[in-house]
Parts: structure tokens; C-alpha cells; sequence
């Protein structure tokens, strides 16, 4: 028995730094694009679009560690099973986030002023939602009876991203900038909305995972 | 002293059989370690027959009253372990018990001595194990998930609490299967007198012990894996539910196939959670299984007393 406790003790500890990886990656995230907004793909830009890499790769190595041991019998199948198909979904979240800067920065795009605004909100927006996923997955980890609390602000949030991003497509296409620049502005609007696209399939995710576990 | 090789041979071979029975869902899926069962399963085993195997030998012994011998005693254990393992090997329903009990009526035939009512008593509990095994589940499922539902367990205390019940389950599970069918192994052996009712738990529980740590391996993943896929919510419930039900009948001295008491505890879950969780076919074999092997193994036992009369040898 106490080789079970030390395995499941080891999985959630792998977990939660896993986590707090994740949500420093989101973090830096979210300040590289308030800077690029403000100061456009500057040193500082740079610098934080690489600790967004940095702690998206250490994500991506505590979650290749835990898929390790939970197939190595950690945990009950049927929740080894969630944990996995939860963690490949979560992980999108800082891919997403670090895809983002690496567009903004290698592809050059300016956002222009007339956007600049809205473009924040629906940062604000996606990474909310993110933020109510990242605390649903603790209360699963912790009180699975409370996440419920928490999936069901990342409806709204999801909602009100979809609004800003089609909005600001079809206005930026009937702008005047060259079709390139609306065609690189749509691409990282779109990729934008993905991280609250998944975040609600993840809330939606978790909400079936703590219901599965009441009899 | 020879003739009790058989009724080794039979215990070890139910060992190999059942224990998957309480164990295979759990070893299958990997929620349990293979010895870490097989060690708790034996120990369960050996403490369920030494306990309270007593009832299911007296129970053989008064079957074959009046008719035995160490020659017919071992002749019941070599036809039952021949009629089990040739039905596995040709994939036909198999239960041990209504072997043994097929071998005895065998004997009994030739002796003109079948105990009616002890048979009545013993083919009504073999009609019981299933139903029983399945109202217990139901009951078992209810109880337990409103403990489970109260204590409101995160995922990993939930995991580590069902791991730590599938073992306590299948503990309680494995006892019951020592005691109730110790008398398959060496039940037989206590009529003509060659071993007292003590001495026959004890060797009887310690030859399917045998069969649980030598070559269960095999039958716990095969029969594990075959069985409907179940939660570790379910799976418990199953183990507890075929547990109880078969330590009510070892208590009333009646040995029963744990099979079909797992049978019958699955298609209890299946009742609870309103989906089919045992097909036609495997209901077909449960019924098919009352029939042919107490069938198989009386034809069997009364052909080999003929050839042996017809020779000289008995």
C-alpha cells in the first residue's frame, strides 16, 4: 500500500509543478503581449517570448515525466486515463501561447493602433478563461464537488473572445492594409480565440471527469 | 494415501481457476499487482477453509453417505478435475462444484444410496448464487456509493481508497472462496474416512493456495480481461457482492461456483446502472453449465466404476 501512496504522492507532485509551469508560460504570455502592444517586438518583447518558450519546454518535460510513471500503473486505469487525455489537452494551451509570440516575432506583424485596444481585450478574454480552467483543474486535483464553480465563467469568456475576434476579422478585412497584413493579423487573432476554444473544452472536460467520480 | 493426489491435483487446479474470479478484473487492469493478489488470496484461502470450510465437507460427506471408499473418493476428484479441465479446454461452461457433486450422484448410482434431499438442497443453491449474487450487488452499490458519495475524495484519495478496498474485497473474497469450496478439493476424502473434517480444510485450502501462486497468472489476465470492462467502483462491488454470497452458502454448507455468482453480481451492476453488462450467451452458458457438467461428470464416474467392476478392480 505504501508503494501506491508514494506513486500517486509522486504524480501529484509532478502535477502541480506541472501546473504552476504551465501557468508561469501563460503568464509570461500574457505580459509579452502587453508589451507588444505597447512597444511592438522590442528587446523586452524578445526576452519574454523566450521565457514563455523556456517554461512551456519545462511544461512539456514534467508532462512526458508524468505520462512516464502513469504508465507505469500510477493511479486506477480509469483515471489514468483521464489524467492523460487531460493533460494532452491542457498542453495545448501553452503551445498556443508560445506559437503566438513566436508569429508576432518572427513574421515582424504590427498591430496597428486602431486595433490595439480590442486586440487586448481579447487577449484579456482568452487568458480568463484560461486562468478559470487552470483553477478548475486544481479543484479536480483537490475538491472535485467545487469545479463546477469554475467551468462555468469559461463559457463566457469563450463567448465574448468568439464576439471580439470576429469582429476584429471582418473589420481588418475591410480596412485598408494589404491583404498580407490582414491575412498575418487574422492568423494570430484566430490562434488568439483557440486558447479560449480549448479552455472550454477542457471545462467542459473536467466537468464530466469530477461527475464521473460521484455514484 | 495415494488416492489424495487427485483431490490435490483437483484443489490446485481450482486454485489456478478461481482465484481469478476474485482477482482477475483488478490483476487484468492493473489496479492490483499479480502477487500482491496471489499472497493475499492465498492467505484468504487458507484462513476461509481452515475457518469455516467444515460445513461443505459435511455436506459432501453426507451426499456420498453409506457409499464410499478411498478408491470411489478418488475416482470423484480425477473425474471432476478431468470433466473441468477437458470443458475449459473444449471452451464449454464449467463449474467445479457441480462436478464434484456430478461424480458423488455417479458413485451414488452404482450404490443405490443418493441422498435426495441433500441434492435438492445443494441444486437450489446452485439456482440461488446468481440471483443472490446479483439482489447482493445491487444492494452492495447503493450502500457503498452513498459512503463514498459523503466522503467527497479527490482524485488521488479516491484511487488510493479503491485500491486499498479491491484488496480488503478481495481478502474477503478469496475466504469465502476457501471456505465454501475447500470441499471440491478434499471434501470427498472425509466419507471413507481417510482425512478428519480439520485436516481436510487445511490441506484442501492449502492445494488451492497452491494453484493461486504457482498458475493463476494466465487465467487472471485471460479471464479478466474477458469479462465486461468495469470501473473500480463496479469491479469492487462485484468482488464484495460474489464474496458475500459466497460465504453465505459456505456458512449454510454449500459449495457453489464463484463463476456464476460473478455472473450474477455483473448482471447486478448492469441492473443498477441500466445497461447490458452480460449478453445472452453468457446467460445461455450459466444454464447450459447446471446441466452438462453435473451431467459430464456423472456419465464419466459411472462409466469408469463400470469398467473397473467389468475388470476386477473394484
Amino acid at each position: 500500500m505504501g508503494l501506491f501512496w508514494k506513486q500517486e504522492k509522486e504524480v501529484r507532485r509532478l502535477l502541480e509543478a506541472y501546473i504552476a509551469a504551465v501557468d508561469a508560460s501563460m503568464g509570461e504570455f500574457e505580459k509579452a503581449i502587453l508589451c507588444f502592444l505597447e512597444k511592438g517586438g522590442c528587446e523586452e518583447f524578445r526576452a519574454l517570448d523566450k521565457t514563455t518558450h523556456k517554461n512551456e519546454s519545462r511544461a512539456d518535460d514534467l508532462r512526458w515525466e508524468i505520462e512516464q510513471m502513469l504508465y507505469r500503473r500510477a493511479l486506477l486505469p480509469e483515471s489514468r486515463d483521464d489524467l492523460l487525455s487531460l493533460l494532452e489537452n491542457y498542453d495545448h494551451l501553452p503551445n498556443l501561447a508560445e506559437n503566438i509570440t513566436f508569429m508576432l516575432d518572427t513574421q515582424r506583424i504590427e498591430i496597428p493602433a486602431a486595433y490595439r485596444e480590442r486586440f487586448k481585450r481579447l487577449m484579456e478574454a482568452n487568458i480568463q478563461a484560461y486562468r478559470h480552467v487552470c483553477r478548475a483543474v486544481e479543484l479536480l486535483l483537490n475538491d472535485p464537488g467545487r469545479v463546477e464553480e469554475e467551468v462555468q465563467p469559461v463559457d463566457q469568456f469563450e463567448s465574448a473572445s468568439d464576439g471580439l475576434e470576429r469582429d476584429l476579422i471582418i473589420e481588418i478585412f475591410r480596412s485598408d492594409l494589404p491583404r498580407a497584413d490582414c491575412i498575418q493579423l487574422r492568423d494570430v487573432i484566430q490562434r488568439m480565440g483557440d486558447i479560449s476554444d480549448t479552455a472550454e473544452k477542457l471545462a467542459r472536460r473536467l466537468d464530466i471527469l469530477s461527475l464521473k467520480k460521484r455514484i | 494415501m495415494w488416492q489424495l493426489a487427485s483431490g490435490v491435483f483437483f484443489g490446485w487446479s481450482l486454485g489456478t481457476n478461481d482465484a481469478a474470479n476474485v482477482f482477475g478484473t483488478a490483476v487484468a487492469s492493473r489496479m492490483v499487482r499479480f502477487w500482491t493478489a496471489a499472497v493475499i488470496c492465498s492467505l484468504g484461502l487458507i484462513l476461509g477453509a481452515w475457518l469455516e470450510g467444515a460445513a461443505g465437507i459435511e455436506t459432501y460427506a453426507a451426499l456420498s453417505s453409506g457409499q464410499g471408499s478411498l478408491h470411489t473418493a478418488f475416482l470423484v476428484c480425477l473425474v471432476a478435475a478431468i470433466t473441468v479441465t477437458g470443458m475449459t479446454w473444449l471452451r464449454l461452461p464449467v463449474s467445479a462444484t457441480q462436478a464434484v457433486v456430478g461424480g458423488l450422484l455417479g458413485v451414488g448410482a452404482w450404490t443405490g444410496n443418493i441422498q435426495f434431499s441433500v441434492l435438492g438442497k445443494v441444486a437450489a443453491c446452485w439456482v440461488g448464487t446468481p440471483l443472490g449474487a446479483m439482489l447482493i450487488a445491487v444492494a452492495v452499490f447503493f450502500v457503498l456509493g452513498q459512503l463514498l458519495n459523503r466522503l467527497h475524495l479527490n482524485m488521488f484519495q479516491y484511487d488510493f481508497g479503491m485500491r486499498l478496498l479491491l484488496l480488503l474485497a478481495g481478502g474477503y473474497g478469496s475466504y469465502a472462496l476457501g471456505a465454501n469450496n475447500v470441499a471440491n478439493a478434499t471434501g470427498p476424502f472425509v466419507g471413507p474416512g481417510m482425512l478428519d473434517v480439520q485436516t481436510a480444510c487445511l490441506l484442501g485450502g492449502a492445494s488451492i493456495a497452491l494453484g493461486v501462486l504457482t498458475f493463476s497468472r494466465g487465467v487472471m489476465m485471460t479471464v479478466g480481461g474477458g469479462l465486461v470492462k468495469l470501473d473500480a467502483f463496479s469491479a469492487l462491488v462485484v468482488v464484495v457482492a460474489e464474496g458475500i454470497t459466497v460465504h453465505i452458502y459456505a456458512v449454510l454448507g454449500v459449495p457453489v461456483s464463484t463463476s456464476q455468482a460473478v455472473v450474477g453480481a455483473v448482471l447486478g451492476i448492469g441492473l443498477v446502472k441500466g445497461i447490458r453488462t452480460v449478453n445472452r450467451k453468457t446467460l445461455r452458458s450459466i444454464l447450459l453449465a447446471w446441466v452438462s457438467t453435473p451431467t459430464v461428470a456423472f456419465l464419466m464416474t459411472w462409466i469408469a466404476i463400470l469398467i473397473l467392476r467389468q475388470g476386477g478392480w473394484m
